[in-house]
């Protein structure tokens, strides 16, 4: 187990130190019960497929991850080194859960899983450089009916 | 991660998800996260624990359905990380490294290391069906020409290579991704050998920083970057070595 306080004393510091930006929230958004939701994955792993443009140090723009890509095919191009990278190269779920959203549909919890997925590269020192992204993949995934996102760091 | 969960809740769709660093996501009043007290990189837990996973995964996706103002919720369970009794190796002897920056020495020296690693990547490929290596655009096959471009470029040499094989960035973002191709090759050969316990993130790193060619192929480059007088190379220089593994002289992030 890893919390703040565990790791070298210079990340500690520097994630601490990372101003936040204050961003105005959207109105309460209530999604309809889970076992009716249509679920996709957002995450900021910096994941593209192999065919795909790799990500460039301070990327902001996204990758899109069609919902029947092969997740074996799933390359990470992060900038950052400072985490554990041993974990997504022995098994993807752990940064992109995608199996593990698939069997939550079919154990009927979760509605349905979105016909596409989305990544970002995180650790970026100025977030709300992401917002003309960001808000784009939200309008993109209100589109395709998407109900909630489900969003994983590294 | 919480500034993108209030872009994309702009637009009307619902977010929830995984935060691994509390006090980010609670200082910008992110809608719906939960909290995990496992390492970065490890969002979800352990690896190859499917049951496990999906119990994050479901605590996470209730928030969706409970909570009714922003919300961080605690995940309390530790991820089980295997048993960390007892000292972890790489199970292929390595030589050790010298000191040197002469171009043929350093690239003969890290050439040795992927030539006896080799074995080991390639069955770690063939039992997961997958490898990582590829973020440069070049694959494993060519990992030895990779090898050497990093090599002569630590080194300060011309490097040797005039057609370009498709490399996936210009020079020098490109050498920043043959150092992650280079110890994902690395990591992967370790995690596929015979052991007690596969190695921790603190393990592999011990060893390919304090053990291997590769660990001081990658200090010179990192140094070439940051002597470069470019405020732009030398911000690469922080993506080929995680913190404390740097020399005082580099940044942090």
């Amino acid at each position: 187990m890893v919390r703040l306080d565990d790791l070298h004393p210079d990340m500690a510091a520097n994630l601490l130190g990372l101003e936040l930006p204050q961003i105005e929230p959207a109105p309460w958004i209530t999604p309809p019960p889970l076992a009716e939701a249509t679920v996709a994955i957002v995450t900021t792993a910096g994941l593209a497929r192999r065919d795909d443009r790799p990500f460039s140090p301070g990327a902001v723009e996204y990758r899109l991850i069609p919902g029947d890509t092969d997740p074996a095919d799933l390359q990470m191009s992060h900038f950052s080194v400072n985490f554990d990278r041993s974990a997504f190269q022995q098994d993807y779920n752990v940064a992109f859960p995608i199996d593990r959203l698939r069997e939550l549909v079919d154990a009927g919890e979760v509605g349905a899983v979105a016909p596409h997925h989305y990544s970002f590269m995180g650790a970026q020192p100025a977030p709300t450089r992401m917002r003309e992204t960001g808000e784009e993949v939200g309008r993109l995934l209100r589109e395709a009916g998407v109900d909630a996102a489900f969003l994983t760091p590294v | 991660m919480g500034a993108l969960s209030h872009y994309i809740e702009q637009a009307g769709v619902a977010t929830t998800g995984i935060s691994l660093i509390r006090e980010h996501v609670a200082g910008m009043n992110v809608p719906r996260s939960l909290w995990v007290p496992f390492p970065l990189g490890r969002p979800m837990g352990p690896a190859d624990d499917a049951e496990f996973q999906r119990d994050v995964l479901r605590a996470g996706l209730t928030l969706l359905n409970s909570a009714t103002e922003p919300t961080v919720a605690d995940y309390e369970r530790d991820a089980p990380m295997g048993d960390p009794a007892g000292e972890w190796a790489c199970a292929v002897a390595l030589p050790q490294p010298e000191p040197t920056d002469d171009a043929d020495a350093l690239t003969q020296g890290l050439l040795d290391e992927v030539r006896a690693l080799a074995p080991w990547y390639d069955e770690g490929r063939r039992s997961r069906g997958r490898s990582s290596v590829g973020a440069s655009g070049l694959g494993a096959d060519q990992i030895e020409l990779m090898a050497g471009e990093l090599a002569r470029f630590a080194a300060q040499a011309e490097n040797g290579a005039d057609e370009d094989p498709g490399w996936a960035h210009p020079a020098p973002v490109r050498y920043k991704f043959m150092a992650d191709d280079l110890r994902a090759f690395y990591h992967e050969a370790a995690a596929a050998q015979p052991g007690a316990r596969p190695g921790s993130d603190a393990d592999l790193n011990g060893w390919v920083f304090g053990q291997t060619q590769l660990g001081e192929v990658l200090r010179l480059a990192a140094d070439r970057f940051q002597s470069s007088g470019d405020q732009r190379l030398a911000a690469l220089a922080i993506g080929l070595i995680p913190a404390g593994y740097r020399s005082r002289s580099l940044r942090t992030w």
